[in-house]
C-alpha cells in the first residue's frame, strides 16, 4: 500500500497507535487529544518514526505545528498534506 | 533487562553492601491499622510466591528464577509510633539502608503512625521490581486491604530468551557503535568517586510542587517544548542547573552524558514483577546548557534518532548476551560499554504514577513519593513523578560523591528554574 488516500493514512495511524500503546485499536478515535489516548514523549516520537517509515517522508523535517497533534485526525491530515506534497 | 540489571545489583552488594532498591512512601490522611496490612501482606505473600525467589541456573548455564514450593514465607512488616513526619520521613531514609534479611527477601514494609496519619513506607529488591511494578504491587495489596481479589500468581513467565543469538550479537554491535558516538568528542562531566566502600549511603531531598506550580509547569512545557513533551521539558532544566553545579561547585566544564530510563510496558500492561525497563542516553552539549531552547531542540532530535536506529530495544536485546556468562563474568563484560562512557546524572520522569488508587484500604492517599536508590554509576539521580496531578521532585546522591548541602542546593535551584520558567 502507498498511502496516497486520507483514509489510508488514518487507518495506518490508527494500527501504529494500536500497537505502540498497547491498547485495542476500536479505542483509538480521530477525535480524541493524544494526551487522553495515553501518549507520551518518547511514544509519540515512536509513531512518527514508524509513519515515516511506512510513508517514506521525513515528517520530523517539516513544519509541524502544536495543532497538528492535537487528534489523530488532525495528524493524519497533516500527514496526508506532507504525502502530497512531495 | 532483568540481566543488566541483575549485574548492576551484583556490582551494588559487592561495593556498597546492599543492592539496588526502590522505596515508595504512601503518605495517608487517617491511621492505618497494622492488622489489617499485616493480614493483607500475608493474603498477597500467599497468591504471589514469586516474591520469595531467588536466581539460580540450570545444568546448561541458563539462568531463572527459583520460586519456592512450599515453605513459610512472610513479608517483613515493622510497626513504629513518631513524633513528626520529619522522624518518619528519617526511618524510611534508614529503612533502605538495611540489608535484605536473605537471597529470598525482595520487599519488605514498615508501617509508621504520627499521630492521626499513617505512613506506609515499601523498600523493592530492583532485581523483581521497577518502578511501575512496585507501584502495581502496592495496588493489589490495596485491593487485599478493601477486600478485592487478586488472581493467583502473575503472568510474569517469560521465554528465557536463550535462541537467536545471532541478533542479539547484531544488538550489542549496535550498542557498542552508539556508546563508542556517545563517549566520542570532548570529556564528559562526571562524579570522581572518592571510595566504594561498603555502607556508603545516599542523601535525598524531595520537593512536592502544588497543584497549581504543576498546571503552570505542565503550560511552560507545552509552550518551550511542544505537546507531549514534558520529559524533555524536565530534563533540560535539570542539565541547566547541573551544568550550573558542575561550573561552580566542581569548577569544571564539558558536555553532560545523561542515562534516562524507560518503561517499555505498553499502557494496559500490567506486569508487576521483574524490569521491564531500557535507558536512552542524551549527549548534553556545553555550549547549549544555559540554553533552554536549544537543549530542548537537541534533546527532541536525538530521541527521535535513538527511536529510529531501535537503540531502546537493541539495548534490551543486549543485554541478554550476559545470560549465557555467570554473574561476575558478565558484570566484567557488561561495564565494558558502561565503564568506558561517563554520565553525568541519572534522570527519570514517570508522569503517570502505576498507583492510581485514591485510597489505601480505606485511608486517603495524601501524596506517593518514589525514593530511588542510586545505582553505582554516576551516584546522582533526579527523578520526577506525578500524583494526583502534583508533580514531586527527588534528588538522590551517594554520599561519596555529594555533600548532604549540595544535594539540598541542587534540589532548591532545580525547583527555583521550574517556577520561574514562565
Amino acid at each position: 500500500m502507498d498511502f496516497t488516500k486520507r483514509e489510508e493514512i488514518a487507518e495506518l495511524l490508527a494500527d501504529e497507535v494500536s500497537i505502540i500503546l498497547g491498547i485495542p485499536k476500536e479505542k483509538v478515535k480521530g477525535d480524541v487529544p493524544l494526551n487522553d489516548l495515553g501518549f507520551d514523549s518518547l511514544s509519540f516520537v515512536e509513531v512518527l518514526v514508524a509513519i515515516e517509515n511506512k510513508c517514506s517522508i521525513l515528517l520530523m523535517e517539516t513544519e509541524l505545528n502544536k495543532n497538528d497533534f492535537r487528534t489523530i485526525d488532525a495528524l493524519a491530515d497533516r500527514i496526508y498534506a506532507v504525502k502530497n506534497s512531495k | 533487562m532483568d540481566w543488566l540489571l541483575y549485574s548492576l545489583d551484583y556490582q551494588s552488594r559487592k561495593a556498597l553492601g546492599i543492592g539496588t532498591a526502590i522505596q515508595i512512601a504512601l503518605e495517608l490522611d487517617s491511621v492505618l491499622d497494622a492488622a489489617d496490612l499485616e493480614e493483607a501482606l500475608k493474603h498477597v505473600a500467599r497468591m504471589y510466591p514469586v516474591l520469595f525467589g531467588t536466581v539460580k541456573r540450570d545444568l546448561n548455564a541458563a539462568p531463572y528464577w527459583d520460586i519456592p514450593k512450599q515453605g513459610d514465607w512472610a513479608i517483613a512488616l515493622d510497626v513504629s509510633r513518631v513524633d513528626s513526619r520529619d522522624d518518619a520521613m528519617a526511618l524510611l531514609y534508614e529503612d533502605a539502608h538495611i540489608p535484605w534479611k536473605h537471597a529470598r527477601e525482595h520487599v519488605k514494609f514498615h508501617l509508621i503512625h504520627t499521630g492521626e496519619t499513617s505512613t506506609v513506607g515499601a523498600v523493592f529488591d530492583h532485581c523483581l521490581f521497577d518502578d511501575r511494578g512496585a507501584g502495581l504491587f502496592l495496588d493489589a495489596v490495596h485491593r487485599c486491604l478493601s477486600g478485592q481479589d487478586i488472581p493467583y500468581g502473575s503472568s510474569f513467565a517469560a521465554p528465557p530468551q536463550l535462541s537467536e543469538w545471532g541478533d542479539k550479537f547484531r544488538a550489542g554491535q549496535k550498542i557498542n557503535r552508539f556508546f563508542r558516538q556517545l563517549k566520542a568528542g570532548d570529556p564528559v562531566l562526571s562524579f570522581a568517586r572518592k571510595a566504594q566502600t561498603k555502607g556508603t549511603r545516599n542523601f535525598f531531598r524531595l520537593h512536592t510542587f502544588s497543584h497549581q506550580e504543576t498546571m503552570a509547569i505542565q503550560r511552560d512545557a507545552e509552550h518551550a517544548a511542544g505537546y507531549l513533551m514534558m520529559n524533555p521539558y524536565l530534563l533540560a532544566h535539570t542539565a541547566r542547573v547541573m551544568n550550573t553545579f558542575y561550573g561552580s561547585e566542581r569548577n569544571s566544564t564539558g558536555d553532560m552524558v545523561v542515562p534516562v530510563s524507560i518503561d517499555l510496558r505498553k499502557d494496559g500492561e500490567n506486569e508487576i514483577f521483574f524490569n521491564h525497563l531500557s535507558f536512552m542516553f542524551y549527549r548534553i552539549k556545553s555550549a547549549d546548557a544555559a540554553d533552554l531552547k536549544n537543549m530542548i531542540s537537541d534533546m527532541k532530535q536525538q530521541m527521535y534518532n535513538q527511536v529510529k536506529q531501535g537503540t531502546l530495544m537493541a539495548l534490551v536485546k543486549a543485554s541478554l548476551l550476559m545470560r549465557i556468562a555467570p554473574v561476575w563474568l558478565s558484570n566484567a563484560v557488561m561495564q565494558l560499554p558502561f565503564a568506558e562512557t561517563p554520565t553525568s546524572f541519572s534522570f527519570a520522569a514517570l508522569m503517570k504514577s502505576s498507583y492510581t488508587a485514591s485510597e489505601f484500604g480505606s485511608n486517603l492517599v495524601a501524596n506517593i513519593h518514589h525514593l530511588p536508590r542510586i545505582p553505582l554509576k554516576p551516584g546522582l539521580g533526579i527523578f520526577f513523578t506525578q500524583y494526583k496531578e502534583k508533580l514531586t521532585l527527588v534528588v538522590s546522591a551517594l554520599e561519596d560523591v555529594v555533600s548532604g548541602e549540595e544535594v539540598m542546593n541542587i534540589s532548591s535551584d532545580l525547583v527555583k528554574s521550574l517556577r520561574n520558567a514562565s
